[in-house]
């Protein structure tokens, strides 16, 4: 299989100068593109991850490389007691918390009627559990600065569903209803709330997926191409920016046209 | 829990299942859809707590005898309750959460039982009805929105999965409806809030049975993946 590929280039602008990042899932794949890309854009980052250290070493030295500052937890968005002392040690880290990135996931794809009551739980713990979790020790910071950002990272899945993912779309698509709540709950507060849902994006959330049934997703996908981690990263360095101040309760789409 | 059966005077009646029946939305499901030539094997919990797996394994051996016994299954409806209002400065947010977290696990696994049962019938409509406040958020109900939105990503996911087996899924998203169990605040103002909203009446349970019945025929066998809106044209 072969496909174009996209060539990224974003100047460093310090969209984000100064501001104080806490990135959720930030090892692998879309949260590693997003910690980066922030840095570079002047941001100081926390981040979480679930198991990979050696990932999480090298991103921790790469951010630091740019001037920034950075610190990193090993903990799941699903333990409360762990979400919570990481954002108690984050924000005393960073001094505050301006903008929060959901992006922590996993799946466990499987026809709905095969599905393991235990992988539901997983599912559902990581991906919808967790971000509210997050979501709530990240506004509890955000309303003592009376100002905040939080971009949740929903799916295409979510919208429009896919074969063997029952609980990862259910997961998502209560992220978009998540999203739009908090949007309404925070506007009065200077607290913007938007959500991305990217398509097929090239990072390890596809690698299972059989090449037979990837390549007639590219037939469909009118760009013909699955997407960079970065090209979602920009989207949500938009969001997080002032570029995007009058934004809030909005999902964007970022799949090359897979859904119009 | 309180379980039974309701039988349609009519001849060549269809069947449905209906999960979560009680309160007067549920009871007066049963009797619309009787009058309109339905039997239905219904549930009802009064405490408003979600089954347990047990529990809802051992329901559905029932619903697969009644399907045995009617010769099939049309259609199997899960009703889901609506939740307390809450916010995310709520104090009793986590309970409500865990509650909501507990309505959507409970969804997942009577659906993972009824597609079994309606795939291997090779016909059958899943419906859920739902309090739809998800699609567009809702700041005084979060966990409520959350559920019923998360559902609606599962069917989308089920429909994909079972629809050459013959077997659709559809949502059924209901605004201000008379007879649902609200919470007495948002009771006392329905006629108000409808006024407000510049929505022509209060809707009824009939608006909803009418789909529940549409969807259950084989009038409606062309409707699938859908999520209907039934709510007056609430924007």
């Amino acid at each position: 299989m072969t496909q174009a590929v996209a060539d990224v280039q974003i100047p460093a602008c310090n969209l984000l100068a100064g501001k104080k990042v806490f990135i959720t899932g930030g090892t692998r794949g879309i949260g590693r593109a997003i910690c980066t890309l922030f840095a570079q854009q002047g941001a100081d980052i926390a981040f979480n991850y679930k198991s990979n250290e050696q990932a999480a070493a090298e991103i921790q030295t790469e951010i630091e490389g740019l001037g920034r500052r950075c610190i990193s937890f090993k903990a799941s968005v699903s333990d409360l007691p762990a979400v919570r002392q990481m954002f108690k040690e984050g924000a005393k880290f960073l001094g505050g918390l301006d903008i929060l990135v959901n992006n922590a996931s996993i799946k466990k794809d499987a026809f709905a009627a095969m599905i393991p009551e235990q992988d539901w739980v997983d599912v559902i713990d990581t991906n919808l559990k967790g971000t509210f979790y997050c979501c709530r020790e990240g506004i509890k910071l955000m309303l003592r600065k009376k100002t905040g950002v939080i971009i949740n990272l929903t799916s295409l899945s979510g919208i429009i569903g896919n074969i063997g993912q029952a609980h990862y779309a259910a997961s998502k698509g209560g992220l978009i209803a998540l999203t739009k709540t908090l949007a309404k709950e925070l506007a009065g507060k200077n607290i913007r709330v938007n959500g991305i849902a990217p398509g097929l994006i090239k990072t390890d959330m596809i690698e299972n997926i059989p090449e037979k049934i990837l390549e007639s997703h590219l037939t469909a996908l009118p760009m013909k191409r699955f997407g960079e981690s970065i090209e979602v990263a920009t989207v949500a360095l938009f969001l997080a920016s002032d570029l995007s101040t009058y934004m809030t309760g909005e999902v964007i789409n970022v799949n090359g046209g897979l859904y119009m | 829990m309180d379980l039974g059966i309701s039988y349609a005077q009519t001849e060549n009646p269809i069947n449905s299942v209906l999960i979560h029946a009680e309160g007067t939305l549920g009871e007066r499901l049963i009797s619309l859809l009787n009058a309109r030539g339905v039997n239905t094997l219904f549930q009802q919990n009064p405490s408003k707590t979600p089954w347990k797996a047990e529990e809802i394994e051992a329901f559905m051996q029932k619903v697969i005898q009644f399907a045995k016994q009617h010769g099939g299954l049309n259609s199997f409806v899960y009703l889901l309750p609506i939740l307390p209002r809450d916010t995310i400065f709520d104090t009793k947010l986590s309970e409500n959460w865990s509650l909501a977290m507990d309505y959507l696990r409970e969804a997942f696994l009577f659906y993972r039982q009824a597609t079994k049962l309606l795939v291997s019938q090779r016909q059958g409509c899943l419906m859920t009805v739902a309090f739809g406040m998800g699609a567009r958020g809702h700041e005084n109900m979060i966990s409520m929105s959350v559920v019923a939105e998360a559902i609606t990503g599962m069917n989308t996911c089920l429909t994909a999965e079972v629809m050459k087996q013959n077997v659709r899924i559809n949502t059924l998203y209901y605004g201000l409806i008379e007879e649902a169990d609200y919470d007495p605040e948002t009771r006392q103002g329905l006629h108000h809030f409808c006024k407000l909203l510049d929505i022509p009446r209060v809707g009824q349970a009939e608006d909803i049975a009418t789909w529940i019945h549409l969807l259950s025929t084989e009038e409606g066998s062309f409707i699938n993946g859908q999520v209907i809106k039934i709510n007056g044209g609430l924007l």
